[in-house]
């Protein structure tokens, strides 16, 4: 009956709408009730791998961090894609083969362009 | 075979005109004007050789060219189409309209010259007027014109640019109109007809009484056109029927077969729809008082109006539906009653007036109304042979009265007389017109008249009646006829405008001066040509027996119509109605054997309502103009408009506004913000969704 | 797969490679020469690929992969439409970019990739890969709109567009999860059938999350707010940019997905999208009464015109498939005359306001009249584009049985005539401050002209234009309830 498959799919939606934000409320509520609160300066900074963060998290810092971290993140996920590639392109399609072909050349595009603009020196 | 190009090129070429002499020549200035003319002229040439090619492709077809509508647009099933609808009726009217039209645009070569020194509208003539031994010392003193339209008004052809672009459109909307395959379509160029006779008839803008006359001309037309758009309406929304039966809505073909199909109601009232917008067009009563008034234009631009393009609108728009006409006896006998009464009306009106384009003015209105009878009692391939005689005899009238006005620079007969002395060629040329418009065997009008009285006669009661009028029109068309002749050309010279003193003149007028000549070339011929027309196109095309180049009854069987047969009693009756008048005429202002002066006053009360001509402007404009409409209807309305309408309006541009800067405030720049508004969105339109049929 | 489908879309790929490298190699002192060179690379090239596709897609209809990729009538004439806007856009760029924006080629080459993505959407059989297109187009536009040369509504604008675009883009994917999950498949076809019979609460979730997405996109209300400041900030050709291309796309997406997967669903959400369309009219018209500046005026009258369109894809009748087709193109026409006609104004005036815009029908009478008639089309006078684009639309939604979705938009055009009026009535009424004429480039004429006569074309003979469309729209002829 699609009746009753409804009337079933709605009371789900709602079971789920209810839990979810019970149980978010139940934690933000348990830490509330339960934390000891002794704030200290040490606790209210942020947490950046054990080095001692800048003079404030606010503050600028130099934007050419972003261009680096951007130029790894292509690359890293050039890699993702890469390994499963690996794994089946003997198996697959010839044009898969190439396709993974143009999508190193795309990149390898983007970094030669990336470097002839001058982004790769730290000015 | 014509080819479809050649008949859109019929169109094309007078609006091709009108695109070159306002968006080249024009801007270009003085010393390109004069081109003007000949831009119009050749154009119109052109236009002609293809009309005539037309003709002839048309009667070697035996009927009608077709050719496939073309898609305009096509929303749903319904398909609007544009297209061609090339068959005798229109054949015809395309010869009427490209040949008038030509030989007034030659005319107007000469008439629309200005003289360097003048202010005035009139041109004076070139040559001869070099050459005359007349003083010229009286027009020295120009300089001082009224306000042109921007051109150096010393220019000799400062008008030709505006002049030649406004006839070009003139004539291709006409032409347009005739070749019309959709009402539609039709209704588009009737609108441009009246659009660009608006723009003729108030040519000389500066003078108030042409601006009043071309707004006159427009609303009182445009009173017709909202019948014409209701029944284009009220055919659309009967569509389902026709499309139902595979026609077109708007097909002028298909609905000549849609008359069963709507059954003799719904064609009446549309039928009654069309007729308005004719009785519009073509000036018949009550919406007749424009076409007096329209004199105001330039006189060969009245000359087209009345032969060949505007008024004539209103006579094809009747014959080319009248397959749908015929199922509606009542349409057609209010058309007949209009006409016939119509006819006999502005006659008597034009027995009085003593401006000579008035007279003609009238005899426009009384004839349409002829035409018009004759299309009620059953007869369009007549009264279509009617306009095309008409056409021709009436457009000669008005260029002679032209040509008069270039000699006398007045209108206004009693200021005329004797004028057959220096005008020889006008004189002849314009007895011919009369008498083919008092309708005298031979000529022209006779022919035409005579079978439309042959077809009232043969009617039932409503034909017999109008019959009637038309006779007592006849007998005074033939009176005023010859009054005109009289008048303008027999007896002593009144003095002209020089008999005008100068405070009753128009600005326009201070300058001018008589000088009694005859007109150039480029004027009088289009009058002899027209003249010869005048004589023969009754009896070449329309002959009662062969001629040998041309067979019995060319025209009825062109139009694919069975020959009226001549009726020797009627025939009689008619002629002598006419040599009536005509001999009342002449004992009135030839011989003087009657004087006319005693007779209005004999018949006081009767002269005084002709030539108030019966209070119908004094009606429209004083009783129902100023009482009706200011008093009341516009008083009322003004209230409302102040204390409803604009509280109203207030209110929404208040509303429109505040709600419109209400929702503006919503748009603070803020990103947060936005980002609430799409989980809004997300939020409605799941509700929306779950709440459609759900389960 | 019948890769020798998609040859076009590798060339406009092409394409934009070919700008990026003639950038690089051309020296970086020579701004002006750059930006002439690669405007003109990618308008001429744009122009090529359009010309090629119209002889070499003749008779070439397919589909790659299952349902992936649909290379049918309906992708061929939003390619076109695509191409052609590309063109223009690039045309009406030519001058600004030289003194507006900095690196050119960039731009251009950002330009090329847009029409890239639009025209693959315009293809998408597929959900996810509709969405790739689309993150290509809106990826390509959020740069776009930052490129404005030191101006800082650009770079908020820019700022604004992303945020905001990522939670759509967000939205929309998590739509088309929900959309996956219970259906187990992403193309169209497949979707509709299994939405007929499952049309449940969480179907319905994900539907409106992909409504939601598409609505951004769309710019429909309430997903409208990024639109005003986004227009306001972007280079203006950016901004007749995202109103034709990047709102044709989104139709394109819109089309394929009420009509291929949402036909037989129809009853389910017509009357939310008709309400949306009725609050994106009245939002749009309403809202844009006040407005002070030519590109928040224009973004508000494109809100709307979204609205109108929004009516056919409710009406989902063959005629209403039709009529939003044929509305999209003669907007095209219209939003990229005023837009190239503001731009010569603009530009030269440097002025965005409308009170700005006094007395230029005496010092630029052509650009004048051509905005003019432009602004005319979109209130939808006869003559123009716009009456006869309306008439089909107002028509087609009426016979679907919603006139009172037709009554609104009846009110809409008659209040949207007012504030187009306004702007005429500031160039031929007002007195400029400076009554030099504005000289109007020949590039700018020509294109000026190709518009206008666009617009007058469709007003006065639609029938050809109909019927081309009529050929695209077919493709949904087997699609249930038409």
């Amino acid at each position: 009956m699609p009746g009753d498959g409804f009337a079933l799919d709605w009371v789900t939606v709602a079971v789920t709408i209810v839990v979810g934000f019970a149980a978010m409320g139940a934690a933000f509520l348990a830490n509330a009730v339960l934390a000891p609160r002794r704030p200290s300066v040490d606790k209210a900074t942020p947490y950046e791998s054990g080095i001692r963060p800048g003079p404030l998290g606010w503050s600028q810092f130099n934007a050419r961090y972003y261009l680096f971290a951007i130029l790894f993140l292509i690359f890293d996920v050039e890699a993702v894609f890469l390994f499963p590639w690996a794994l089946v392109f003997l198996q697959t399609a010839s044009y898969v083969f190439y396709a993974m072909l143009l999508f190193i050349g795309i990149l390898f595009f983007g970094v030669l362009y990336a470097w002839r603009k001058g982004v790769l020196e730290w000015r | 075979m014509f080819s479809e190009w050649a008949a859109w090129a019929i169109i094309a070429l007078p609006l091709a005109a009108f695109a070159i002499n306002a968006f080249i020549v024009r801007p270009l200035g003085a010393p390109a004007a004069r081109l003007a003319g000949y831009v119009t002229v050749t154009a119109l040439a052109v236009t002609l050789v293809l009309s005539v090619l037309a003709l002839m492709a048309v009667q070697d077809a035996h009927g009608t060219a077709g050719y496939e509508p073309h898609l305009w647009f096509a929303v749903g099933p319904f398909d609007m189409t544009i297209g061609i609808f090339l068959d005798p009726l229109t054949a015809i009217m395309l010869i009427v309209v490209s040949s008038i039209s030509l030989l007034v645009q030659v005319y107007s070569l000469g008439y629309m010259r200005r003289e360097p020194a003048h202010g005035g509208h009139a041109a004076e003539e070139r040559a001869v007027h070099a050459g005359a031994a007349h003083a010229h010392d009286a027009h020295g003193h120009g300089g001082d014109a009224p306000v042109g339209d921007g051109v150096s008004r010393e220019h000799p052809y400062a008008d030709y640019p505006r002049y030649f672009a406004y006839m070009g459109l003139f004539t291709a909307s006409m032409l347009g109109l005739v070749l019309s395959s959709n009402l539609i379509q039709l209704f588009i160029f009737w609108e441009l007809v009246g659009l660009s006779s608006y723009l003729l008839i108030g040519f000389y803008h500066w003078r108030p009484s042409a601006a009043a006359a071309a707004k006159k001309a427009f609303i009182v037309t445009r009173i017709g056109d909202f019948g014409f758009l209701l029944a284009l309406l009220y055919i659309f929304s009967h569509r389902a029927e026709l499309m139902a039966a595979g026609l077109n809505p708007f097909d002028i073909r298909d609905l000549h077969q849609a008359a069963p199909l709507l059954g003799p109601g719904v064609v009446t009232w549309i039928a009654l729809g069309l007729f308005a917008g004719a009785v519009g067009k073509s000036a018949q009563f009550p919406l007749h008082t424009w076409l007096p008034d329209a004199m105001e234009g330039p006189t060969p631009v009245s000359s087209l109006i009345h032969a060949a393009t505007m008024v004539a609108a209103g006579v094809f728009l009747m014959a080319r539906m009248f397959p749908l006409f015929e199922e509606s006896a009542t349409a057609l006998n209010l058309i007949a009653l209009t006409g016939g009464f119509t006819a006999l009306f502005a006659t008597s009106m034009g027995l009085v007036v003593h401006d000579i384009k008035r007279v003609l003015a009238f005899s426009t209105v009384s004839q349409l109304g002829y035409m018009m009878l004759a299309v009620g009692v059953g007869a369009p391939v007549i009264a279509m042979f009617h306009l095309f005689n008409h056409a021709f005899f009436k457009c000669l009238l008005f260029l002679g009265s032209g040509s008069v006005h270039h000699s006398v620079h007045t209108f206004d007969m009693r200021k005329m007389g004797g004028l057959k002395r220096w005008m020889p060629v006008t004189y002849v040329t314009v007895l011919i017109g009369a008498i083919s418009l008092a309708g005298i065997f031979p000529l022209a009008g006779f022919w035409s008249k005579d079978e439309i009285l042959v077809a009232a006669w043969e009617g039932d009661t409503v034909g017999r009646l109008v019959f009637l009028f038309g006779i007592g029109a006849a007998f005074m068309t033939a009176f005023y006829s010859f009054r005109m002749i009289y008048l303008t050309f027999h007896g002593e010279f009144r003095g002209g405008i020089d008999a005008v003193p100068m405070a009753e003149r128009i600005p326009d007028e201070a300058h001018h001066a008589v000088h009694r000549h005859e007109s150039p070339r480029v004027m009088t011929t289009p009058m002899v040509v027209l003249a010869g027309a005048a004589v023969l196109s009754g009896i070449v095309a329309n002959a009662p027996f062969d001629l040998g180049i041309v067979p019995a009854h060319w025209f009825a069987h062109f139009l694919e119509e069975e020959a009226p047969h001549f009726n020797w009693p009627i025939a009689i009756v008619s002629t002598l109605v006419a040599l009536g008048g005509i001999g009342l005429a002449t004992l009135m202002y030839r011989t003087n054997a009657i004087s006319a002066e005693g007779m209005a006053l004999t018949l006081k009360p009767f002269h005084v309502l002709l030539s108030r001509r019966y209070y119908m402007d004094e009606l429209y404009e004083g009783l129902i103009v100023r009482r009706v409409l200011y008093r009341g209807v516009f008083q009322a309305a003004d209230w409302i408009d102040r204390h409803i309408v604009d509280g109203t309006v207030d209110l929404a541009g208040w509303l429109g506004r505040n709600t419109g800067r209400a929702m503006a405030q919503v748009q603070t720049g803020q990103v947060q913000l936005y980002g609430v508004g799409i989980a809004l969105g997300v939020v409605v339109i799941l509700l929306v969704l779950l709440t459609q049929g759900g389960g | 797969m019948n890769f020798s489908l998609i040859w076009p879309e590798v060339l406009i790929a092409a394409l934009g490679f070919i700008i990026l490298t003639v950038d690089l190699v051309l020296p970086r002192s020579q701004e002006r020469r750059r930006n002439v060179v690669t405007g003109s690379i990618a308008a001429a090239g744009m122009l090529a690929i359009l010309v090629f596709s119209i002889f070499y897609l003749r008779g070439r209809v397919g589909v790659l992969g299952a349902d992936l990729y649909l290379a049918d009538r309906f992708a061929l004439a939003f390619k076109f439409m695509f191409l052609g806007a590309g063109i223009a856009v690039v045309l009406m760029s030519i001058e600004y970019v030289g003194s507006r924006i900095r690196h050119p080629g960039e731009y251009y080459a950002l330009l090329v990739f847009s029409v890239l993505g639009a025209v693959l959407l315009a293809g998408a059989g597929d959900l996810l890969v509709a969405y790739i297109s689309l993150e290509l187009l809106s990826f390509s536009l959020y740069i776009l709109v930052a490129m404005s040369r030191g101006d800082r509504r650009s770079a908020e604008a820019s700022t604004k567009y992303i945020l905001l675009g990522a939670l759509s883009s967000a939205l929309m994917l998590y739509g088309i999860s929900m959309l996956y999950g219970p259906s187990g498949t992403t193309s169209f076809r497949g979707l509709a059938g299994f939405l007929f019979y499952n049309f449940s609460p969480t179907v319905a979730v994900g539907f409106a999350l992909f409504v939601a997405g598409l609505g951004f996109k769309l710019s429909v209300v309430p997903f409208h707010l990024w639109a005003p400041d986004v227009y306001e900030g972007a280079p203006t050709p950016v901004t007749a940019h995202i109103s034709v291309l990047s709102k044709a796309a989104a139709f394109a997406l819109a089309l394929r997905f009420f009509i291929e997967a949402g036909s037989p669903t129809h009853e389910r959400w017509a009357l939310a999208l008709a309400v949306l369309a009725a609050l994106t009219m009245a939002v749009g018209t309403l809202t844009a009464l006040p407005q002070r500046n030519i590109k928040r005026l224009m973004a508000y009258s494109s809100i709307a015109q979204v609205g109108f369109v929004l009516m056919g894809i409710v009406a989902n009748t063959p005629l209403a498939t039709d009529a939003v087709l044929l509305h999209l193109a003669g907007y095209a026409f219209t939003n990229l005359a005023a837009f190239m006609a503001i731009i010569a104004l603009e530009h030269r005036t440097g002025n965005e306001e409308i009170a700005g815009f006094a007395g230029l029908a005496a010092r630029a009478p052509f650009a004048a009249m051509v905005l003019s008639a432009a602004l005319f089309s979109l209130a939808g006078l006869p003559f123009f584009a716009g009456f006869v684009t309306k008439f089909y639309l107002f028509t087609a939604t009426a016979d679907a049985g919603y006139i009172w979705l037709v009554v609104v938009a009846v009110l809409g055009s008659l209040i949207s005539l007012y504030y187009y009026i306004m702007v005429m009535k500031q160039m031929y009424m007002g007195t400029a401050a400076d009554g030099k004429p504005l000289a109007v480039s020949r590039l700018t004429f020509a294109t000026l002209l190709l518009l206008f006569a666009g617009i007058v074309a469709i007003g006065i003979y639609p029938a050809p234009f109909a019927e081309a469309l009529e050929s695209a729209t077919a493709v949904f002829a087997p699609f249930a309830g038409r």
